[in-house]
């Protein structure tokens, strides 16, 4: 087994290894400090600032990393391009089989484009049934446009990389190697507490290691990355309370003029969430890194823009095959695993 | 995320009588398994929206609370509530499905200035609630979610006219305190071993796995407020519980 595991090593490509041959480290002169050159599709990015980055040491997860890029010629020519603005770069590993955020952002916008259509031809969308005046009137104008294209992220460029192996057939787990860190048990506050189960970290240590559940899903990974055109703030880095309520809100309805208040800026709708209601998709993955803020200097569009839409997928409660995946358990494996 | 989705168990339960169940049961029809899946709706995505106002008015705002018995409470129950998992502790149920006690919470926690927000919070929380008991099992009944949009508006227009009328500190920065360019281009290990030598002290270790978990943490809706409630709270320890995969 030794030898086996040396030779492998010795006679792996720098691929095999674990060099990403798509990503090199520089020295920017310019700036003084180390930084990441991405080629993506053809184009070299330069990362200038890190916007978020999310578990991206964890190879079992999607490893996201937003950068703030700009375009350099190549992997050794590190001055910006003539003309080129900082655009976002998102680096990310998707589960093989799935979509990648441009797939999907085309076919919400193909469902969004049925929906106008008919409304055009005189056919409201079923989701308007129940629906305030308000929020219609202001989805209708949107749709008869055909402008939702700028409520979501405008892609640059896509690019899909290699798909990692899958786990080799023969490769059975062995729960005693990389054991799960012991977890920080909170100890009882009343004065007369019995302590005596607190050793005790999880459900499972009352199992012998053999007998541990290890029945963690590995699916191979596919290397996706996407150039984004607007440099955005996430939610948690909003510093006004103003800019993340205006995020929040026109994330979900766009422009909204209260009649109390007096709107400083001016706010062009980005109803995203309830255009994805009509066109029937769900997001399932807002959060603070998704939702973002985009105001630029000098431009009178300041928004949110709801982004990162690699888990949303078209509503069918009535499909009952359901998915397999992370966002949707089966009832029943919970109720197994805490038995 | 969605309280339905952390415990994977609909709010919704279907009613059925004592007399209906008790006969089926001694008659050896079994219950049914329940293996159907909670299916990610457009309320949990609406729901996701109040947790992240949630967590911005009450980790971001800055509070001051007079004692330090009343701020480790504080720190305490949002620690609950705000956690880094996909677990949904008892305290974050309780706070969404029983009435009554967000409004509690609010009106015991929430800083001063936004008091005219515990109001419409609770008011949002109970449409959403609502909203899940009244659609039944009913999940292809459009109606059921498009008339929530509504309630989630005038809570959201509500909280920004608030922004508007009157001038209210800034947030508080989710990041370490490192500015922003100190950060960029340099692996996460670094950044953690940097905060804990600048951090000289006997709680280094503890303050580089709260940077850590943070970097981690920031990008889900029940976002990690250790990092905060530290900077807010100095002196008042929090327990790290990271059961997540």
């Amino acid at each position: 087994m030794y030898i086996w595991v040396m030779l492998s090593l010795m006679f792996a490509t720098e691929e095999e290894l674990g060099y990403d041959p798509t990503i090199q480290r520089r020295l920017d002169h310019e700036a003084d400090r180390v930084c990441f050159v991405y080629e993506v599709d053809g184009h070299y990015y330069k990362t200038q600032k890190a916007i978020f980055d999310h578990r991206s040491l964890c190879t079992t997860r999607r490893a996201t990393r937003v950068w703030e890029v700009i375009e350099v010629a190549s992997f050794d020519e590190l001055q910006p391009l003539e003309g080129s603005h900082p655009v976002v770069l998102k680096d990310v590993w998707l589960d093989a089989g799935s979509m990648t955020e441009g797939d999907i952002q085309r076919e919400i916008f193909a469902d969004l484009e049925k929906i106008s259509n008919a409304l055009q031809a005189g056919v409201e969308p079923k989701g308007f049934a129940g629906m305030d005046d308000e929020s219609k009137q202001k989805l209708r104008e949107c749709l008869l446009e055909q402008d939702w294209h700028r409520y979501f992220l405008t892609l640059v460029h896509e690019w899909q990389g290699t798909t990692s192996k899958k786990v080799a057939e023969a490769a059975e787990p062995d729960s005693t190697l990389f054991e799960a860190p012991p977890t920080t048990v909170r100890l009882s506050s009343f004065p007369h507490a019995d302590l005596s189960r607190t050793s005790l970290s999880q459900p499972s240590d009352l199992l012998a290691h053999k007998e541990k559940p290890f029945n963690r899903r590995h699916c191979p990974k596919r290397q996706s990355r996407v150039v984004f055109k607007e440099v955005c703030v996430a939610l948690h880095d909003v510093s006004k309370l103003g800019d993340a309520m205006t995020a929040l809100l026109s994330c979900v309805f766009g422009e909204i003029l209260h009649p109390h208040c007096v709107i400083t800026q001016v706010l062009i709708g980005s109803p995203a969430l309830q255009l994805m209601f009509l066109a029937g998709w769900v997001h399932r993955d807002i959060s603070s890194g998704n939702l973002y803020w985009f105001g630029v200097n000098n431009d009178p569009e300041v928004r949110g823009i709801l982004a990162d839409l690699e888990y949303a997928k078209r509503f069918r409660p009535s499909d009952g095959r359901g998915s397999p995946d992370p966002k949707t358990v089966r009832m029943i494996h919970i109720i197994h695993l805490r038995e | 995320m969605a309280v339905e989705i952390q415990k994977q168990i609909y709010l919704y339960i279907p009613q059925s009588t004592l007399d209906e169940t008790w006969s089926d049961l001694v008659a050896g029809k079994a219950s049914k398994p329940n293996s159907h899946f909670v299916v990610h709706n457009f309320e949990h995505d609406m729901e996701s929206i109040f947790w992240l106002l949630l967590w911005t008015l009450l980790v971001r705002f800055p509070c001051n609370l007079d004692s330090d018995k009343e701020r480790s409470e504080f720190a305490g129950i949002l620690s609950e509530i705000f956690q880094d998992t996909s677990i949904c502790s008892p305290k974050r149920e309780e706070v969404f499905s029983q009435g009554g006690a967000l409004y509690d919470l609010l009106a015991r926690f929430l800083a001063p200035q936004l008091e005219s927000l515990q109001a419409p919070l609770d008011a949002l929380r109970n449409a959403l609630v609502i909203g899940y008991l009244g659609r039944k099992q009913e999940f292809n009944d459009l109606s059921s979610y498009s008339t929530l949009y509504k309630f989630l508006r005038l809570t959201l227009s509500t909280c920004q006219c608030l922004t508007q009328k009157q001038s209210l500190p800034d947030l508080l920065p989710c990041h370490s305190g490192a500015p922003q360019a100190e950060i960029v281009n340099l692996p996460l290990q670094v950044n953690k071993r940097r905060h804990s030598q600048s951090n000289a002290g006997d709680d280094d270790d503890e303050y580089g796995l709260v940077s850590s978990k943070m970097a981690r943490g920031q990008g889900n809706t029940d976002v990690s407020s250790s990092w905060i409630l530290r900077e807010r709270n100095p002196g008042v320890s929090y327990i790290e519980n990271d059961s997540d995969s």
